[in-house]
């Protein structure tokens, strides 16, 4: 593959999955600057992984696979090594949360999300984004059965949580 | 809620997108890289223009005054390491004559900093290649010297090895800052065009 052609399949990528890597940032990043390091990195794995990609899935699939990775990856080293960054004032983040309306419910959802351990947080992105069973089990590397015990249980807490929610009437 | 409400509040955010890049962050992150490339292209320069002139005119002395053998490998490795100096700064000068023909804007800063990574890149390529050269010239030079002993041979040989293996993972850093400065471009770019 020339860098050309890995070039153009980067833009691609990026411009067409945009938010499926935001919906990753968000997930396993709660600062800024740590939401920026995080979309920095996932980026240059994308662009690493472009010549790897054999089309046997699909692009979607592969990049949830690559940007998980990368996530579940950093979210480690970050606890290990510097329990994440703390905010700057004076840092001028890359990513910067656009001026749409904030949805309530999705940030109550994000967070709840952010409360699972990696893999669950992975398979609950997935299972919200409507991958299948078998999808799910080629990007988190378990078994279809395994993914099916896990998203029953997900399901099962997320609607509970989502009960309480309700009922303190945010 | 139930969880396909919990799928609707989700769905939301695909026409939405979360976040926008910051052009302005943008700009002042790249040229902050952009700086530490030429910073780094800089400092190769100077450690392989003083390494070779110290070592060349090393072995010069030790021709001259020390009445070591004249020994043909030694002999070619005397002007080799004091000609490279030049050419180095030659290819320096190239390299700082080519800043001013950047745009001064974030693509330009870009290309800027891509255009130095580059050359570190190929500096540290051709500065291997050259590395094995003078290594197979001191290996050999070694070897027809009779009083050369074998653990000396080996010694040196080990040392060469270490060495070539630090630049290979010096090369390796910099083909890797080089690949995040593309990252950065192709990011820049689709946005220009979004």
């Amino acid at each position: 593959m020339t860098e050309n052609k890995q070039h153009q399949t980067f833009d691609q990528w990026i411009k067409n999955y945009r938010a499926l890597l935001f919906k990753v940032v968000r997930v396993y990043a709660h600062t800024p600057a740590d939401q920026d390091d995080l979309f920095q990195e996932i980026a240059i794995q994308v662009y690493r992984s472009i010549p790897n990609f054999r089309s046997e899935s699909a692009e979607s699939t592969w990049l949830y696979r690559i940007a998980l990775n990368t996530a579940m990856r950093w979210s480690t080293r970050e606890k290990k090594h510097t329990h994440g960054h703390n905010p700057v004032e004076d840092y001028e983040y890359l990513l910067k949360a656009s001026n749409t309306e904030r949805d309530e419910r999705l940030d109550w959802l994000y967070y709840e999300i952010s409360k699972f351990d990696e893999v669950d947080r992975s398979i609950t992105l997935l299972l919200l984004d409507g991958l299948s069973y078998k999808e799910m089990a080629d990007v988190v590397g378990i078994s279809e059965s395994n993914i099916g015990v896990k998203i029953h249980r997900i399901k099962k807490l997320l609607t509970e949580k989502s009960k309480k929610y309700d009922h303190h009437g945010v | 809620m139930e969880f396909e409400e919990l799928q609707k509040v989700w769905d939301k955010q695909n026409n939405e997108p979360l976040y926008v890049i910051n052009e302005e962050a943008l700009h002042r992150r790249v040229q902050s890289k952009k700086r530490a490339a030429a910073k780094k292209a800089n400092w190769m320069e100077m450690i392989l223009i003083g390494a070779n002139l110290l070592a060349g005119s090393m072995l010069l002395w030790a021709v001259l005054f020390k009445g070591k053998e004249h020994e043909t490998f030694i002999y070619v490795m005397i002007p080799v390491m004091l000609l490279v100096p030049f050419y180095l700064l030659y290819k320096r000068t190239q390299r700082k004559k080519s800043e001013n023909k950047f745009e001064h804007t974030l693509l330009g800063d870009i290309e800027h900093a891509l255009s130095n990574a580059a050359y570190a890149v190929t500096l540290s390529r051709t500065s291997q290649v050259y590395f094995l050269g003078i290594a197979a010239l001191t290996m050999l030079s070694l070897i027809f010297d009779k009083d050369a002993s074998l653990a000396s041979i080996i010694g040196i040989s080990l040392l060469f090895l270490l060495t070539l293996y630090a630049s290979r993972w010096e090369h390796n850093f910099y083909v890797n800052k080089k690949k995040e400065l593309v990252n950065l471009k192709e990011k820049l770019e689709q946005e220009v065009e979004a």
